[in-house]
């Protein structure tokens, strides 16, 4: 293991809160579909430092 | 900086995470196997993640260099304090498509794990928005690929290989390195500007410092003025003392980094 100066600041359920919300695959794709939707309401803004 | 990733369109954007290998030229032969790459170069791992100012908020070295960098992630105080929660802070709230959220992501490649502070590009994209999505993120990732240009740049000792007898050294090497190039971010950070949009300028660069690390030269008054941090590659010495193993990285993890110091303003 790791060594880690702190401790963890909280208790043993909210890290294994932490751990299961960090690595939600669903949590994951939901992020990413909202996200690409939020890119592409925005997306003639957001490209035409790109276009030439 | 999370306005400003807000203005980029990626609201809730820490920075952008990813790893590249550091050639070990003196490695023994004996450590040959766990050093070794799958390019036959014998090294070590540095993991870091950057924003577009190219501070490095997270550094990690030391790791094998056979290891994958999902492993790689795994092993990191990055991972651990994020798996302890004890980072990333859920103070600053943001909206994408109607939806608040509190816990902030870093942006990838495709080889990572499905977790929810990961976003990496669609696969394979079939529509529209994803290959918008796709082409945004990359572009906004690729502040990963202008940090070790410039770092390597900056400093020859990072672009040719460690010529040291242990890991250890590697790691003190490349901490100095970066808290270097981290020193040098913050004394240019008033005249400098990798953000186009925010400044209003294009891809023609034309600010007052046009052969900045910006690949287009874009250089504008910088929108976080200088602070007491003093690095995010300072204090991961506890650590770097441990030894080669990649558990002894070093590594300015979110408590190294963000604890002791005052963050730059958000």
């Amino acid at each position: 293991m790791n060594a880690v100066r702190q401790p963890p600041a909280c208790g043993m359920v909210d890290i294994f809160d932490a751990w299961g919300e960090t690595l939600n695959h669903t949590e994951h794709k939901q992020l990413r579909a909202d996200l690409t939707a939020h890119l592409w309401s925005d997306h003639g803004e957001l490209l035409a430092p790109y276009v030439v | 900086m999370m306005e400003r990733n807000a203005e980029s369109g990626f609201p809730g954007r820490m920075s952008s995470l990813n790893c590249t290998h550091w050639e070990w030229h003196h490695c023994r032969t004996c450590m040959a196997g766990a050093y070794q790459s799958r390019k036959g170069s014998r090294g070590v791992v540095v993991e870091a993640a950057c924003d577009e100012d190219l501070w490095i908020w997270h550094l990690f070295v030391g790791a094998y260099g056979s290891l994958h960098d999902i492993i790689v992630l795994n092993q990191s105080l990055l991972y651990i304090g994020v798996t302890a929660g004890r980072w990333p802070p859920r103070d600053v709230p943001f909206t994408m498509n109607g939806i608040t959220r509190t816990q902030p992501f870093y942006l990838v490649e495709g080889i990572y794990a499905r977790y929810a502070l990961l976003v990496s590009f669609h696969p394979m994209p079939m529509t529209d928005e994803a290959k918008i999505f796709n082409l945004l993120q990359e572009v906004i990732r690729k502040d990963f690929e202008r940090l070790f240009g410039v770092l390597t740049k900056r400093f020859h000792i990072a672009l040719h290989p460690g010529r040291y007898r242990s890991v250890k050294q590697l790691i003190t090497t490349y901490k100095a390195v970066s808290t270097l190039h981290n020193m040098f971010v913050e004394s240019r950070r008033d005249g400098i500007l990798s953000h186009r949009r925010g400044a209003g300028g294009t891809n023609e660069g034309g600010g007052a410092d046009s052969d900045d690390e910006s690949p287009a030269g874009a250089a504008v008054a910088g929108t976080r003025g200088p602070d007491g941090n003093d690095g995010g590659a300072d204090d991961g010495s506890a650590p770097a003392a441990v030894g080669p193993a990649p558990g002894g990285g070093a590594a300015a993890g979110p408590a190294d980094t963000f604890g002791a110091a005052d963050p730059p303003p958000a």
